[in-house]
């Protein structure tokens, strides 16, 4: 038993546990618990952002509209796809290739759908006519990125009507074909914009007011 | 030597292994070797790197269809009726993602005025029950309505061909609808009879105004018109009829800014919520009770010669009209004396109102006879129950069990199995009412609508429906009330709008104001000659509704159960409560098992030493010992210091309906002949307060000090001479710390008022509820570790049975200069900008530092993990506030989230906060309007002028601590100058 707890063996378990931690550290796929900075995992339906909000120019509120009203964001509920995607079965590339196609070959024009988008039609129980089919409709599981550590409460609703912008959090969305988490959602990432007013509260413009304190976020 | 050999054992069976199958483990295991440790380090090693990895992928599941105006994260609120208790309180539910998480008082509502009481509050549990009955049973098996309604179709025929009688048996219908379905019922099926009884009876009221106006009413009583307030045993703050309406109503006549103010005078025989807050209290047993309200009787008309019923006799005529004498004791003799009283001072019409009567009660206790003689003719082939537990209220439950066993076919309406339904054929359970449709008139001209707040968790179905099923109808629950109410609301609306406008603003409103179904009564006749025969003095018991259960039908529910009572701070018990001389005759300490004995029925209870009581009654709580309390068996942390309260199957405190008697026709709860015996046994009741007087023990303070001013009181005279009597001289107060406290924006600040405060601790468990705050059991609670952030202190002063009584609620002060804030070593609880005092769950160590330094002793520690596995009972959870674990310190955050969401909202809206936007839990609920909560910072709050008040001051503000919670003077209608003495 002498030997069990002899003095080489505290300085191997030493090593160990440094290198155990250096390893933590330095390799990038190993992080600190809840800083997930760089998350971007594949999502059920390949909705692509850079389209929709880079191309397109949808308005970020028009899909997360509860970041005005409400704490959570939200994600969006199928029926929002669904008033586009009523009308928009694919790609516009993809329609004039089948348009292109259907003249060589001197046919009817097919309806094109895009297979990721028919997994809106799955989801909701619909057939390629967007009619039910019969089949039972089952929500889409969607993977969360950004997630808050426990015992914080975030609002959307405070910090877009204090005219945060969403870049300012989430990064240049609008060019991302999959989403990545920029932010590591830390307390001293939080609190570099929480203590903008600092000392100078009088003159400090008004969204930056009051907001270092703890109550603020931990309740 | 020995380790040697072990280890060649070791090796042997090591070697052994690679010959012939596993290594003896046992022996393995004996031994480390160097090698061995380095494996299971690297193991660990890797095991705490993996766990190092990503967070758990977490989904978000959207809805498929967006329901419309729906937006997550967002609470929602429905109007709808309380159904907790009998009173029907218009409430408000919030409901949060789709699960209602709390019950408010709906202000608009013209019974509860925006209060709700302990009972309602709680009630919002029951919903989320995982013990609750969710399917119709037949012979205890699960079955199908499908097949229940098959088979009790051939049963009423069966009843039908046999010429047996059907029995409706149920407490008060308070709805329309259902009575309406009632009477279809009864019409369809000849031989049937319907009976109504309550078990906390009104029924002697009821039958006194049919002696004296020919029509049995319980009338409105109108205490906010009434000057003078005569109170023979009604607890009418905390339990008597409609304690939330009465609260409201009481407290209006009772605004110490006006220049008067209601007297109000109790005569009781043990200490009540009402009582504490009377004016006068005088202590009298219920014999002596009968006797002062003939003798006042006959001093009004000229006869009397005892002296305080002449006293009251000539107050009562002063207040002609404006006076308003009640009764709790339940029986008619009693009843009619206080009709001829209330008659004779030209009360009726004024402080009464018979016109538009209560509706709460309307059972008879004759009934309950009736009954009885039917079953015991063998007549009846159908017994049908609903909202009432006869098994285990009535006097003779037990024989009522053993003449159930007769009945072909008995059916349960209760959504838990109680009593009565555990003995029933078919187990037709009813939904929570969170969860179904209902209309009722608890009150003449008001109908109170319920509507499901939440889709039906499974298979109930209501009696209303069940009924009307029965009937041969086909229609939904909501149909069959629509269907009544399209010719009802015909006849009884006031104006003419389309009834589908009139209809959605009912459900939108949770009230409508209606004609009221005139009671059209007799001209008053003075009833039948009444003797007042003298009883000579003995032991009787006094078994009464408590604040928490009432009749027992909630005891199911943990946070009532750990609710402690207002008066004796009792908790997760009922016991006999006996005055402090009769304890010193008997020789009982606090905490003794006695055995209380009247005929065959016996029960054993610990004693509890009770100030303020007669001397001749032993007081038991009602709705205690009720199946279904099992559960509560395992309530608490478990640990090895862990003391069982109880054995494994046996229930929350006692029965003491046992003990009830029925005597001329009305069922008795006082005036009980008993004995009692000591049994020599103990029992430990655990109480949350312990401290009851503020008079410091001889000897250990000086004598400028002998009482310590926490509760500061004195008399309306007094206070209109001086607004500032009854205050304790200010100290020169000095400070260390610097004035760094800017408060530039806001600063919050409460105000409670010991005037209006009636203990009823309505606040305590909308606190709970609010703010996830676990139940402990009643073994931590014995250990002082309940969790309640806000607790209501009552403290005595005076002597045995003349004591006052003063209610303090007590919270976190939030103190500017808080002694719990430097002591903490990780800085887990701070000062914020606005006057709050802040606990950060996640820096806390647990430390207990804050607590011990803390004066007011309001911090509360997590010394277990108390959140519960029980996800159905789990989805009461306010998703606002975290849910602390095992090594937390808590308490009061002044409902921050709720500041918060004020906050952002207002902001998004470009608006500024006003005074009264944010509401805190306990000051929404306060039924009496004691608590205000405001800005410190905005000169019009109503804090600001109430921190100006000469009423107000703060409890220890000799430690100049400064906190944000003050407290207005008690103040009492009194003329006697009863003055304690101050200290300097």
């Amino acid at each position: 038993m002498d030997k069990l707890f002899g003095k080489q063996l505290k300085y191997i378990s030493l090593i160990i546990l440094v290198l155990g931690v250096v390893l933590i550290i330095s390799n990038s796929n190993y992080h600190i618990p809840s800083n997930n900075e760089g998350y971007q995992p594949e999502q059920p339906i390949k909705f692509s952002h850079q389209v929709h909000a880079g191309e397109l120019k949808i308005s970020c509120l028009y899909c997360h509209f509860g970041a005005e009203k409400s704490r959570h964001a939200g994600i969006p509920a199928l029926s929002i796809c669904m008033n586009c995607h009523k009308f928009v079965s694919a790609s516009s590339d993809s329609l004039n290739l089948e348009e292109i196609q259907a003249e060589k070959e001197g046919r009817d024009i097919k309806t094109v759908i895009s297979p990721e988008i028919a997994k809106i039609y799955t989801a909701l129980g619909y057939d390629e006519q967007l009619q039910p089919s019969g089949e039972a409709s089952k929500p889409v599981e969607w993977i969360k990125i950004h997630n808050l550590a426990d015992y914080v409460f975030f609002s959307h609703q405070a910090h877009n009507n204090a005219g945060v912008n969403c870049n300012e959090c989430h990064g240049e969305i609008e060019t991302m074909e999959q989403v990545r988490q920029v932010s590591d959602l830390s307390m001293g990432w939080c609190l570099d914009c929480h203590r903008e007013a600092g000392e100078n509260f009088d003159t400090a413009p008004e969204r930056t007011k009051l907001l270092s304190d703890c109550s603020t976020c931990h309740y | 030597m020995k380790e040697k050999k072990n280890q060649t054992q070791t090796d042997a069976s090591l070697e052994k292994k690679d010959v012939s199958g596993p290594p003896d483990l046992e022996l393995k295991s004996m031994v480390t070797t160097r090698r061995n440790f380095l494996k299971a380090t690297g193991f660990s090693m890797a095991a705490f790197l993996a766990s190092c990895s990503r967070a758990p992928v977490e989904k978000a599941i959207p809805f498929l269809i967006q329901p419309e105006e729906v937006i997550p994260g967002k609470a929602y609120w429905y109007a709808s009726t309380s159904h907790s208790c009998p009173s029907g309180c218009g409430v408000l539910v919030k409901n949060r993602d789709g699960r209602p998480i709390k019950i408010e008082g709906n202000p608009e509502h013209p019974v509860s005025q925006g209060g709700v009481c302990p009972v309602c509050q709680a009630g919002i549990l029951g919903l989320y029950d995982s013990k609750r009955l969710f399917h119709p049973m037949k012979n205890e098996k699960k079955s199908s309505w499908e097949n229940i309604d098959n088979a009790i179709a051939g049963d009423i025929n069966k009843a039908i061909s046999e010429k047996k009688d059907i029995v409706l048996l149920t407490g008060t219908i308070t709805s329309p609808s259902t009575r309406e379905y009632i009477q279809r019922f009864l019409n369809k099926y000849k031989n049937s009879f319907h009976y109504e009884y309550d078990p906390v009876s009104y029924s002697a009221i009821l039958d006194a105004h049919k002696i004296n106006y020919g029509e049995r009413i319980l009338p409105g009583y109108k205490f906010d018109k009434a000057d003078l307030i005569i109170s023979f045993e009604a607890d009418f703050l905390g339990t008597w009829i409609s304690p939330v309406q009465f609260t409201k109503d009481y407290r209006k006549n009772r605004d110490v800014s006006s220049n008067s103010i209601s007297e109000h005078i109790q005569i009781e025989s043990r200490l009540t919520i009402t009582g504490s807050k009377a004016d006068r209290r005088v202590v009298l047993d219920p014999e002596e009770i009968k006797g002062l309200i003939f003798n006042i009787y006959q001093a009004l008309t000229g006869r009397s010669k005892d002296h305080i019923a002449l006293e009251f006799a000539e107050k009562l005529i002063h207040n002609k009209g404006k006076s308003l004498v009640i009764s709790g004791i339940n029986d008619v003799e009693i009843q009619v004396m206080i009709n001829r009283i209330n008659h004779h001072l030209n009360n009726t019409g004024k402080t009464l109102d018979l016109n538009n009567p209560s509706l709460q009660f309307k059972g008879d206790d004759n009934s309950i006879e009736k009954l009885f003689s039917k079953l015991e003719n063998g007549k009846v082939g159908i017994l049908m129950i609903h909202n009432v537990n006869p098994v285990y209220e009535l006097p003779n439950g037990e024989n009522f069990a053993a003449l159930m066993k007769n009945i072909d076919t008995t059916i349960s309406f209760s959504s838990i199995m109680d009593e009565s339904t555990e003995k029933c054929s078919y187990a037709c359970p009813e939904p929570h009412y969170l969860e179904s449709w209902s209309d009722d008139e608890f009150n003449s001209g008001i109908i109170s609508m319920t509507q499901p707040v939440i889709k039906m968790f499974k298979d109930n179905r209501s009696f209303r429906h069940s009924l009307a099923v029965w009937s041969g109808s086909e229609k939904s629950d909501l149909e069959l009330i629509r269907d009544y109410w399209k010719t009802g609301y015909k006849i009884r609306n006031r104006g003419n709008e389309s009834f589908n406008l009139w209809w959605d603003k009912l459900v939108h409103d949770g009230y409508t104001i209606l004609k009221s179904v005139e009671k059209t009564h007799g001209p008053f006749t003075d009833g039948k000659i009444i003797s007042n025969t003298k009883i000579p003095a003995r032991l009787t018991l006094s078994a009464y509704p408590s604040v928490q259960l009432l009749d027992g039908r909630n005891s199911g529910n943990p946070w009532l159960q750990e609710l402690p009572d207002p008066i004796t701070k009792t908790t997760w018990d009922n016991f006999a409560s006996v005055s402090f001389e009769k304890a010193a005759e008997l020789d009982l300490k606090n905490g003794d098992v006695v055995k209380i004995s009247s005929g065959e029925n016996h029960v054993e209870l610990p004693v509890h030493l009770q100030a303020g009581q007669h001397n001749n009654i032993i007081a038991v709580a009602l709705g205690y010992g009720r199946k279904g309390t099992e559960r509560f068996f395992d309530t608490g942390p478990k640990w090895i210091q862990r003391k069982q309260s109880s054995d494994k199957n046996s229930y929350v405190g006692k029965n003491i309906s046992p003990f009830l008697k029925i005597f001329k026709n009305t069922l008795r709860y006082s005036a009980i002949p008993v004995t009692i015996e000591k049994t020599g046994k103990t029992y430990n009741l655990a109480y949350t307060q312990t401290y009851n007087s503020l008079v410091n023990p001889e000897n250990t303070a000086p004598a400028t000090m002998k009482v310590r001013p926490f509760v500061q009181e004195t008399e309306f005279v007094e206070y209109k001479k001086d607004p500032s009597s009854g205050s304790h001289t200010i100290h020169k107060l000095q400070s260390m710390w610097k004035e760094d406290h800017p408060y530039k924006d806001h600063h919050w600040a409460m105000a409670i008022d010991l005037s209006a405060c009636t203990g009823c601790s309505a606040c305590v468990v909308s606190c709970q509820v609010e703010n996830n705050i676990p139940v402990v059991g009643r073994d931590e609670v014995y250990r002082r570790r309940e969790m309640h952030w806000l607790r209501i202190d009552r403290y005595y002063s005076g002597e045995s049975s003349d004591v006052d009584v003063s209610f303090q609620p007590m919270l976190c002060q939030h103190c500017d200069n808080a002694p719990c804030e430097p002591v903490c070593p990780v800085l887990a609880t701070v000062h914020s900008s606005e006057g709050l005092s802040q606990q950060i769950y996640n820096r806390c160590v647990g430390t207990r530092f804050c607590a011990n330094n803390c004066p007011y002793k309001v911090r509360r520690f997590n010394w277990f993990e108390y959140a519960k596995k029980d996800n159905l009972e789990n989805m009461i959870l306010n998703p606002d506030v975290t849910v602390r674990s095992r090594g937390v310190m808590e308490k009061c955050s002044m409902c921050i989230q709720r500041i918060q969401e004020v906050k952002i909202e207002s902001k998004a809206n470009g608006v500024k906060i006003k005074d009264g936007d944010i509401k805190l839990a306990c000051e929404q609920s306060c039924p009496a309007d004691a608590i205000v909560f405001g800005d410190l910072n905005d000169p019009e709050s109503r804090i600001s002028r109430l921190s100006k008040d000469p009423r107000h001051y703060h409890v220890l503000e000799e430690l100049n601590i400064r906190p944000a919670i003050g407290y207005m003077t008690n103040i009492r209608n009194r003329e006697k100058i009863k003055r304690k003495k101050d200290h300097g």
